[in-house]
């Protein structure tokens, strides 16, 4: 007859580390559970003679490497790979693999389907035929939030099913301090016999110390200093992954804000056209009396918005930036009042234009030129709109 | 005037863990240190502001003991606050281990009765790296064992009407009890110390290369 019983040990130091990296994070957290498997054959002979068989499987949990996402050793339908496993092992073997472990909140003590998947794939992968699956899943007790509970359990697949295994944490226990003898027994010949006499050196050093305690003793104080200096080393390196996430903030950061004042200015210009300040002055200077000219604004019709017109200075040196214009100021006559109509271009105007200079009479308006072709545009005389 | 929420920061929180884990034979306590967050309160420097005790085997909540323990420490601040880890309990049914904590103050129903529970909202607060306060209480767990273990052993040995035999035995049962330490306590902590460096040196590895990336992405903005 035989019986199979398997109990999962974890130590309080693995289990807290579990809760700590579900803390850190709002989401469902897995990962792989690292340690060993022993198993222990126990031969029973009752009166009955029939041989009693007991497997006793042990099943350590050493230590869990957490993903840092969800799905990252298996895809969306639970198919497991090797390739995706090796980098979350990085120096750990697979043969350390015992398990995995998924934490979620406010939900059941029950394997989900995808679970069941992703657990056989992970059979099949690490042909482990033990492979654990550490369930753990808070919730909150009270609905104040001043009360807590988290349970956890394991599941292996047995005999065509998944059965619940207990979790056994590890822990001082029993640290009987009772287990010292207070008194001695009543025989003054042991105290006193020639054989205690004789060994009592082997097992106390010189006064009355026992070298066993002074051994153990010695061995603990080492252990311990080992633990400080590791410890120490442990404080850096999270002072230095600290430091290391603040610089990684910073910069996303200064990323972000460079994007998105390239995006502003991308789309400053389609939003809010520039005023061709140039334009503006010449229409100023040319035609002073005349403000609708000012506009870049025009409504459907084709007519000036008076008050969307430029009354601004922009201080434009017109002898410098614009010199075509003083020359056609002044061979032109004032106009009082804007004409609207609009006779077609002329290539001609180049040629008067030219005659004007040579001559360079500013008195002499386009107007006398005596030409039979008449250029308005919108109130200008005879003139088209100078070019830059 | 009762505290309205307390925030138990999660590498705190471990190391209340790690202790209420480390005996299923007795109860633990220990002190909580932090601040109470008011509007003036800058420049305080951190203080005891409450105490936390574990109930293996038992019910989370506290027993007439427990709130009257605390009732009396809210007589020197009244926003000292309990805490209570529940832990080693065991559904049969189910085979489902489960751990609780919560959090409470006293007060008194009546003038001259007994003093009651009331609940405290407690959330634990993300803390992804652990702070070198919380590294130094955690590593304080065996040597103050080491130390009881030895005051008890020092104590018994200076009896002076033992005989040999019983002090041999006697020196077996402390290095038994140095060896449980060692292996349910020392052993576990330092192995939980290392995994957590090698966890830290990838981490490191990884995020100087993003941070270096990032910085080239920066620079060519």
């Amino acid at each position: 007859m035989e019986e199979f019983n398997t109990t999962v040990r974890i130590s309080g130091f693995a289990l807290s580390s579990l809760m700590f990296h579900h803390l850190n994070s709002d989401a469902d957290v897995e990962g792989l559970i690292l340690g060993e498997s022993v198993g222990e054959e126990n031969c029973r002979i009752t009166d009955s003679q029939i041989d009693h068989i007991q497997f006793e499987h042990t099943i350590n949990i050493q230590k869990h490497i957490p993903c840092h996402k969800l799905h990252s050793f298996y895809s969306n339908v639970g198919d497991v790979s090797e390739e995706k496993i090796r980098p979350i092992l990085s120096d750990y073997q697979e043969e350390n693999v015992i398990g995995w472990y998924r934490q979620r909140r406010n939900t059941r003590q029950q394997m989900t389907f995808m679970e069941q998947v992703v657990h056989q794939n992970m059979r099949k992968i690490l042909s482990n035929r033990e492979l654990v699956f550490m369930l753990l899943t808070p919730s909150q007790a009270t609905a104040s939030g001043s009360t807590h509970r988290l349970e956890f359990s394991a599941f292996i697949w047995h005999s065509s099913q998944y059965i619940n295994i207990p979790i056994f944490v590890s822990n001082l226990g029993n640290l009987e301090q009772q287990d010292y003898w207070r008194v001695s027994g009543t025989c003054p010949s042991l105290g006193q016999s020639e054989a205690v006499k004789q060994h009592r050196t082997q097992f106390f050093c010189s006064g009355d110390e026992l070298k066993e305690v002074r051994n153990i003793s010695s061995m603990n104080d080492d252990l311990l200093g080992e633990m400080q200096k590791v410890c120490k080393e442990v404080e850096k390196s999270e002072r230095a992954v600290e430091k290391l996430q603040e610089d990684l903030k910073e910069l996303k950061e200064a990323i972000k804000e460079h994007s998105e004042k390239n995006e502003t200015q991308k789309h400053a210009s389609p939003d809010e056209p520039k005023e061709n300040v140039l334009l503006c002055s010449a229409l100023r200077t040319l035609f002073p009396d005349a403000p609708s000219l000012q506009t870049q604004t025009l409504t459907v019709q084709g007519l000036p918005v008076l008050e969307l017109c430029c009354n601004t200075d922009h201080n434009v040196d017109i002898p410098t930036k614009l010199p075509l214009i003083l020359e056609n100021q002044h061979t032109r006559k004032k106009d009082t009042a804007p004409r609207l109509r609009k006779k077609c271009l002329v290539a001609g105007y180049s040629q008067r234009l030219k005659r004007k200079r040579k001559t360079n009479d500013t008195s002499e308006s386009a107007s006398d030129s005596g030409s039979d072709t008449e250029i308005e545009m919108n109130g200008q005389n005879r003139s088209i709109s100078p070019t830059f | 005037m009762a505290v309205s929420a307390v925030h138990l920061e999660s590498d705190a929180f471990l190391v209340c863990m790690n202790h209420a884990l480390s005996t299923e034979k007795e109860e633990v306590m220990g002190l909580c240190i932090g601040e109470h967050r008011l509007a003036d309160m800058t420049g305080r420097p951190m203080r005891v502001v409450g105490w936390y005790h574990s109930h293996p085997h038992i019910t989370v909540w506290p027993s007439h003991v427990d709130v009257r323990t605390q009732a009396m420490y809210q007589m020197m601040d009244q926003g000292f606050v309990g805490l209570i880890f529940s832990c080693f309990i065991e559904d049969k049914n189910t085979k489902t281990g489960r751990v609780l904590y919560t959090c409470f103050q006293s007060v008194q129903a009546q003038k001259g009765s007994e003093y009651e529970r009331i609940e405290i909202p407690i959330h634990v607060v993300p803390h992804e790296a652990i702070g070198k306060v919380c590294l130094e209480s955690a590593v304080e767990l065996p040597r103050i064992l080491c130390q009881e273990e030895q005051d008890t052993y020092r104590r018994i040995h200076s009896l002076t009407h033992l005989d040999p035999i019983t002090k041999i035995h006697n020196g077996s049962v402390f290095t038994k009890n140095l060896c449980s330490q060692m292996s349910a306590i020392s052993g576990p902590l330092l192995q939980w110390l290392e995994d957590r460096l090698e966890l830290n040196k990838h981490s490191i590895i990884k995020l100087q290369k993003e941070k270096e990336r990032l910085t080239q992405e920066l620079a060519s903005l």
